[in-house]
């Protein structure tokens, strides 16, 4: 996840979550229907208009790219227009449902589920999941330089593959879990919830509540139609 | 003395299973790639995700052998795909649950590398009948169809799943002792 996507005053974390699986579940309902498309521009706007345009305009290649192959591989296979469509509808669902993920902040998700006294556990290991996403490409290019260094031959042979980069890369995966546990252990971070405080608490605004009502009326909007 | 079977997690533990959690969804990232598939081949998404998502798993409950890691890291790899296929979330947390009940019934825990073996091997399989019913129920119907239009790709493609995932089973057994061996991996 890029910093650069991230927005100044996201919506409300856990109503974000929720809008996207509102959209996913009533795009992939709706896939087949005309007004499908209609209601996913329709929320793609509204992610506009509340201030989410970087990752707006982020996902628009992402999902035209996928959107292309996936009908092409659809209308190959059915040879069916509405199907071709459905899978489009699909593609583009799952595409607009991750914009709150993307402009959301780690930090912002966990210190909202703090608020709601969701188990610690739950926080810390989604807070730890999420921002361990961009540090594994960086491990993935390591241990491949250290295989190139070493002239460990071709990255698709099964043996190379297992003893010079499954191993290499297991071993750094157990070194930074053990670094990072003792971090967060010095840091304070217990399982304890009632020993804990939020530094900077989430809080719900009407903005967000506007946004939701929107949200739940183009769902709305999409079924009755 | 009387071994116990529940021990609490520490910090550590958990932040172990969660590295294991990420890396086993960027690993299972080329699953929308087959998604379209899936109303035509039975199982599809679980064979291009079942080698990834064993070898972590049985990495993760090897380091750490305590009744809950698995649901854990199902929890953890499923709160992600909540956002993404909704039914994903709700099959991980139902197979996750009944192979820990399995578990801990039949082995009292993962003392044993044939436990870590057998729940590894079962987590990616039981998906499928999950997901059938999901879909049956209230899913796409192409979804359900897809299993009863052929039958014999269907017990095909469901023995792949399982070998598939016995191999990923044994592999990350195989890792984990290595790095037992050589100190890299402790307890």
């Amino acid at each position: 996840m890029s910093e650069k996507l991230l927005v100044k005053r996201p919506i409300y974390p856990v109503i974000g979550l929720f809008t996207s699986v509102l959209i996913l579940v009533f795009g992939l309902i709706t896939a087949k229907n005309i007004e499908c498309i209609w209601y996913l521009g329709g929320m793609w706007l509204l992610f506009l208009a509340f201030g989410y345009w970087r990752s707006c305009l982020a996902i628009l290649p992402v999902a035209a790219v996928l959107s292309a192959i996936l009908a092409g591989i659809t209308y190959a296979i059915s040879k069916d227009v509405q199907s071709t469509y459905a899978a489009v509808n699909r593609i583009l669902a799952v595409g607009i449902a991750v914009i709150p993920g993307l402009a959301l902040s780690p930090i912002s998700l966990v210190r909202n589920f703090s608020t709601l006294k969701i188990p610690r556990m739950i926080t810390l290991g989604m807070m730890i999941t999420l921002t361990f996403f961009p540090l594994l490409g960086g491990e993935v290019r390591q241990v491949r330089e250290a295989m190139k260094t070493r002239g460990a031959g071709s990255f698709l042979s099964p043996q190379i593959f297992y003893r010079a980069f499954l191993i290499p890369l297991v071993m750094r995966l157990v070194n930074i879990s053990d670094t990072l546990a003792l971090s967060v252990e010095t840091r304070g971070f217990t399982k304890d919830a009632s020993a804990c405080s939020v530094y900077k608490t989430v809080r719900i605004r009407p903005a967000d509540l506007v946004f939701l009502l929107l949200a739940l009326a183009g769902a709305g909007l999409v079924v009755v139609l | 003395m009387k071994e116990k079977i529940f021990e609490p997690f520490k910090v550590k533990d958990i932040v172990f299973l969660a590295i294991i959690s990420a890396v086993t969804l960027c690993t299972c990232a080329v699953m929308p790639l087959v998604a379209s598939l899936q109303t035509v081949v039975f199982g599809i998404a679980q064979v291009v995700t079942g080698l990834q998502i064993s070898v972590f798993f049985a990495i993760g409950l090897m380091k750490i052998r305590k009744p809950g890691a698995l649901f854990i890291m199902a929890l953890l790899t499923g709160l992600f795909q909540l956002l993404m296929a909704p039914p994903m979330f709700f099959s991980n947390i139902v197979v996750g649950l009944l192979i820990e009940l399995l578990v801990i019934l039949v082995f009292r825990g993962y003392k044993k590398d044939s436990a870590i073996f057998l729940a590894v091997l079962l987590y990616n399989p039981l998906s499928l009948p999950f997901n059938f019913l999901y879909n049956y129920l209230f899913g796409r119907e192409a979804m359900a169809a897809v299993a009863t239009r052929a039958p014999w790709v269907t017990v095909g493609m469901s023995l792949a799943v399982l070998a598939i995932s016995a191999l990923g089973a044994w592999i990350g057994i195989k890792i984990s002792r290595e790095l037992k061996k050589s100190g890299a991996m402790k307890k």
